[in-house]
């Protein structure tokens, strides 16, 4: 066994093998659980990190699943926007585990290790969709993933059942759409393989089969990306899950199904190749460019913090689907730092809700008067990762959003550009509400200095302090990491041609 | 230029002081020292950057790219020089005038507002010091968010109006400063100030120029009070007086006017602009607010509200002063950001001694106060004068500089814009002096003047007003630099 290949698989089994060990020791060893994740999370972690070494200036790691090549066998493959999601997802999963005992024993008294067995499940299946290049593979994935996160939203309790149960049936929907898609270019080409495929379309004329396949592989992967107007499972899913949960769910989920698409309409479909590519991704930036708007004015309806949070994203969803749409390098690049800009924050953001939760018990944004008197690094880190939300320097959030409007000014597209420059008003609105609230609020009650403690606190300290790293180190992640790899300089190829 | 990590140590004083400031919540005493400490070291910092300057060794830091081709990269060159020492020096001043005020006031958070003024200095130094426009930008963003909890010190729902108003003015501002930027540099593919301005600019399309251009002035213009896009300065009057005095008629204002100044200078460059035609527009909408923000300030009865609409008039003052692109306009601005940084901050700091002293806060309670506070009263007389341009106070050098300049540009017309302004500055401070020395009312009793630690800085900066006049390239040599940066920026 390579390197290469024992690097993939620590990085997709850690997690799964931990998932079983839990169920296996957990009616002897309950307290054994939270322990087994946060290991299985680091071993992923270290295998990310690797491959993030692996991949950077262009290199790319490989694992054929049982010694079967592609295309007969199923593939896995990393290239540099492969590496930096694998990081995010092991990073952001090893801090919400380390976070969740103590958030958990307030909102999910009864037993906990089923919790963190599903929250592996889930780590293991988004692991796996982001280093395969098979589609079937990743249908393969995305169903264990789903699965996983119905369990996480529905164990919240009360509406949180009702909203997983909606989120299961147009989940559904979603990876059924997937799947058609997926049989569509399977008839066609007789391959499932990525770059395997995009060789043998590349020698086909493009057909109406063509068409629909690739509207129903789109449909399908906007519906789990939350792409608006597909987002309706979104809102209720976030806010009513425990606060780790979302975390997960909403900081990653989303982010995974979004480099999915990235690669159905970059990989699959060889750029330059298609005709009937631009009137998709033409639509994809409409409807996201759609989203940010409308996601962006209900946060600012919202009273409920996690409320608004979930409409936040699907805002900023919408910032992703537009770098996606616009087919150059920097549009590509700041969709893809966007997932981890946006993922880290946002994870920040549920875990702090979470601390909110634990300290106060109740969470409207009129319960946070005087938060900063009660819990005052955690508002000092929920300062910070709003700020990257809002997009301003030095924190991560600027710079994905600098290279998306770059990447819009390169496509000649003024309105995408003044979306995306306007849209910081609106969040900035939301966000400075928040703070209002905050700092210049009485409370009802006044309280004591009674901060988080240590397990809950450091997590938030280390991903609120990432968003201001990433952003100052945004150079390696973004040139050395994401602008070279292979899709992108193919790209940059045929631009220039 | 010469390689040094001094300018980051100027940005960073300042920002631990906040830091530190925030963790001295129980012992006030301690809090007051660290900020006058950080004020003091904050100087030591800057004069080094400055003696450079002059002697042509430009101080600059490591590059550290945070776009292709764009770092995040301080530089103290002249001009930057000029605004960072003003800042650092009056800082001190309103150190020690903030301690008597808020303490005489009996303020509430007052640990907030120190650790926030320090902050609000820091990224202002950093504005000062930028090599580049995304490092300016970084600045200028987190200035905002600095003051803003200033704005709303007093949490009433007034002044939670007026930090709402100014948070939405500034941020939409950043907004159309993000745009510019983002399609200068797609155009150009660099961001650096270089003085007289960015060769490929003037290759590029005249439209893209104009919007460009627009998008930054409109960007700077905010901070910068031009009108229409004044409106957040009056309404954050309510904040505490050093705030308005320093921050309000020196450092955040003076950001904006700065960032004017280098997207003129720069950025474009006056052969770019002259070709364009788009400074004039910006040079008459900056006579247009001058002269309006005077007939403004002569019907407003609150002091400071007068002083703010005052303060946007003289701004304009600097505005035209880039826009005019002629060598002799240029050094009356670079002056005159100086001249009156000064002289507003006397008249602030006057209303603010006298609002401790008597709680009085409009200019008609004000009949018979100069004989209870004589020393205050006559500082803000001297300010008044050099406001309004009489020889030999410093505010005459500035303007003669500025209406020979306009005179130089061949726009006689607002050379007169200039001289009409300098009548509407007697008028509208001129009759509190009068009430002040000439009206007599019992209202104050045997009351005097404020406290030593209010009284010093106002004189102080009062006599500063007086030696620029008599000696303009006395001490920090302003007159030289200003003359330097002029010649450099070919203008």
């Amino acid at each position: 066994m390579t390197a290469s290949s024992a690097i993939l698989l620590a990085i997709v089994l850690a997690p799964l093998l931990g998932a079983l060990l839990i169920v296996a020791v957990a009616l002897r060893a309950p307290r054994a659980a939270q322990s087994i994740s946060v290991i299985s999370c680091l071993v992923s972690l270290a295998g990310a990190l690797l491959a993030v070494e692996a991949c950077e200036n262009g290199g790319t790691l490989g694992y054929a699943y049982g010694g079967w090549i592609a295309p007969f066998g199923i593939a896995a493959r990393v290239d540099g926007i492969g590496a930096v999601l694998v990081a995010l997802i092991a990073g952001v999963a090893t801090l919400t585990l380390i976070f969740a005992e103590r958030s958990l024993q307030s909102e999910l008294p009864r037993d906990r290790s089923g919790f963190y067995a599903m929250a592996l499940l889930l780590v293991a299946a988004l692991q796996g969709m982001a280093t395969t290049a098979d589609l079937f593979n990743l249908y393969v994935f995305l169903e264990i993933s789903s699965l996983a996160a119905y369990a996480l939203i529905g164990v919240g309790g009360g509406p949180a059942s009702l909203a997983s149960f909606r989120y299961l049936i147009i989940g559904t929907v979603g990876a059924s759409f997937y799947l058609l898609g997926v049989a569509y270019i399977f008839a066609l080409t007789g391959s499932l393989n990525g770059p395997d495929i995009a060789l043998a379309l590349g020698g086909l004329p493009d057909s109406t089969a063509l068409l629909v396949g690739l509207a129903f592989l789109a449909v399908g992967l906007g519906l789990k990306m939350a792409v608006f107007p597909l987002h309706g499972w979104l809102p209720d899913a976030y806010s009513y899950a425990p606060s780790t949960a979302s975390a997960l769910i909403g900081g990653l989920m989303t982010k995974v199904s979004a480099l999915a698409l990235l690669r159905v309409l970059y990989v699959v479909f060889a750029p330059g190749k298609h005709e009937l590519l631009p009137p998709v991704t033409d639509l994809l930036g409409f409807l996201g460019a759609i989203g940010i708007v409308v996601g962006s004015l209900m946060a600012v309806a919202q009273r409920d913090f996690k409320r608004m949070l979930a409409y936040s994203s699907i805002a900023h969803l919408g910032f992703i689907a537009v770098g996606i749409s616009l087919g150059n390098a920097s549009g590509i690049s700041g969709a893809v730092f966007h997932m981890v800009a946006h993922g880290v924050a946002k994870a920040t953001l549920f875990l702090i809700a979470g601390g909110v939760v634990y300290r106060l018990g109740a969470l409207g944004v009129d319960g946070l008067a005087g938060l900063h008197r009660i819990m005052p690094i955690s508002t000092f880190a929920l300062v910070v990762a709003a700020l990257s939300m809002i997009g301003i320097p030095p924190t991560a959030g600027f710079f994905s959003k600098w290279y998306l409007m770059l990447g819009c000014l390169e496509a000649g597209r003024g309105d995408l550009f003044a979306v995306i420059v306007g849209s910081t008003v609106l969040s900035a609105w939301y966000f400075l509400r928040l703070f209002e609230t905050i700092f210049f609020t009485q409370p009802d009650d006044v309280r004591s200095r009674e901060e988080l403690p240590g397990s809950m606190l450091a997590p938030i300290a280390i991903g609120s302090a990432a968003t201001i790293l990433l952003g100052i180190a945004n150079q390696y992640p973004l040139e050395t990491l994401i602008a070279k790899a292979p899709v992108l300089s193919r790209l940059v190829e045929v631009a220039s041609r | 230029m010469t390689e040094s990590m001094l300018p980051w140590a100027a940005v960073t004083v300042p920002a631990l002081a906040a830091l530190l400031i925030a963790r001295l919540d129980r012992s006030p005493n301690l809090r007051e020292t660290c900020t006058l400490v950080a004020a003091t070291a904050l100087i030591a910092c800057t004069l080094p950057l400055l003696a450079g300057a002059l002697g042509g060794a430009v101080l600059e830091t490591p590059d550290f790219e945070i776009v292709p081709g764009v770092g995040l990269q301080l530089r103290a060159d002249r001009f930057g020089v000029v605004f960072a020492v003003l800042a650092s020096a009056l800082w001190l001043v309103t150190s020690v005038y903030s301690i008597g005020y808020m303490r005489g006031s009996g303020e509430h958070a007052q640990t907030r507002y120190y650790a926030s003024f320090a902050a609000a200095i820091a990224s202002t130094i950093g504005v000062a010091l930028s090599a580049n426009l995304l490092t300016l930008y970084l600045f200028y963003e987190v200035l905002t968010f600095a003051t803003y909890p200033l704005v709303a010190h007093k949490e009433t729902e007034k002044a939670l109006v007026a930090s709402r108003k100014y948070l939405v003015y500034t941020l939409s501002a950043g907004v159309a400063l993000l745009a510019a930027m983002g399609m200068l540099y797609a155009e150009t593919g660099t961001l650096d100030f270089r003085a007289g301005g960015i060769e490929a600019l003037g290759r590029a399309p005249v439209l893209t120029q104009n919007l460009i251009f627009a998008g930054l002035i409109l960007g700077f213009g905010v901070k910068a009070a031009l009108m229409p896009l004044h409106g957040w300065l009056p309404s954050a009057m309510v904040a505490p007086t050093p705030v308005s005095a320093l921050l309000h008629a020196v450092a955040v204002v003076k950001s904006g006017v700065f960032g004017c100044i280098r997207t003129i200078a720069f950025l474009f460059g006056p052969a770019t602009l002259a070709a364009s035609g788009a400074a004039t527009c910006v040079a008459y909408v900056a006579a247009f607010t001058i002269l309006f923000g005077s007939v403004v300030a002569l019907s407003q009865d609150n002091l400071k509200r007068r002083l703010a609409y005052s303060t946007i008039s003289h701004l304009s003052y600097i505005v035209l002063g880039a826009a005019l692109l002629s060598t002799s306009a240029t050094i009356g601005a670079v002056l005159h950001l100086v001249n009156h940084a000064l002289l507003k901050i006397t008249l602030f700091f006057c209303a603010g001694a006298i609002y401790v002293t008597t709680g009085c806060d409009r200019v008609s309670q004000l009949s018979g106060i100069g004989r209870r506070m004589p020393l205050t009263m006559g500082a803000f007389a001297v300010a008044a004068l050099g406001l309004a341009g009489v020889p030999p106070l410093n505010g005459f050098v500035s303007k003669w500089y500025l209406c020979l300049g306009s005179l130089q540009a061949e726009h006689p017309l607002l050379a007169l814009v200039l001289i009409v302004s300098g009548v509407l500055n007697i008028a509208y401070l001129f009759p509190i002096v009068y009430r002040a020395f000439f009206e007599s009312s019992d209202d104050f009793g045997d009351l005097g003047e404020a406290s030593l630690s209010m009284l010093a800085p106002l004189v102080l900066t009062a006599l500063a007003s007086i030696a620029f006049g008599l000696w303009p390239d006395g001490g920090p040599r302003a007159w030289t630099l200003a003359q330097s940066i002029a010649e450099a920026t070919g203008q």
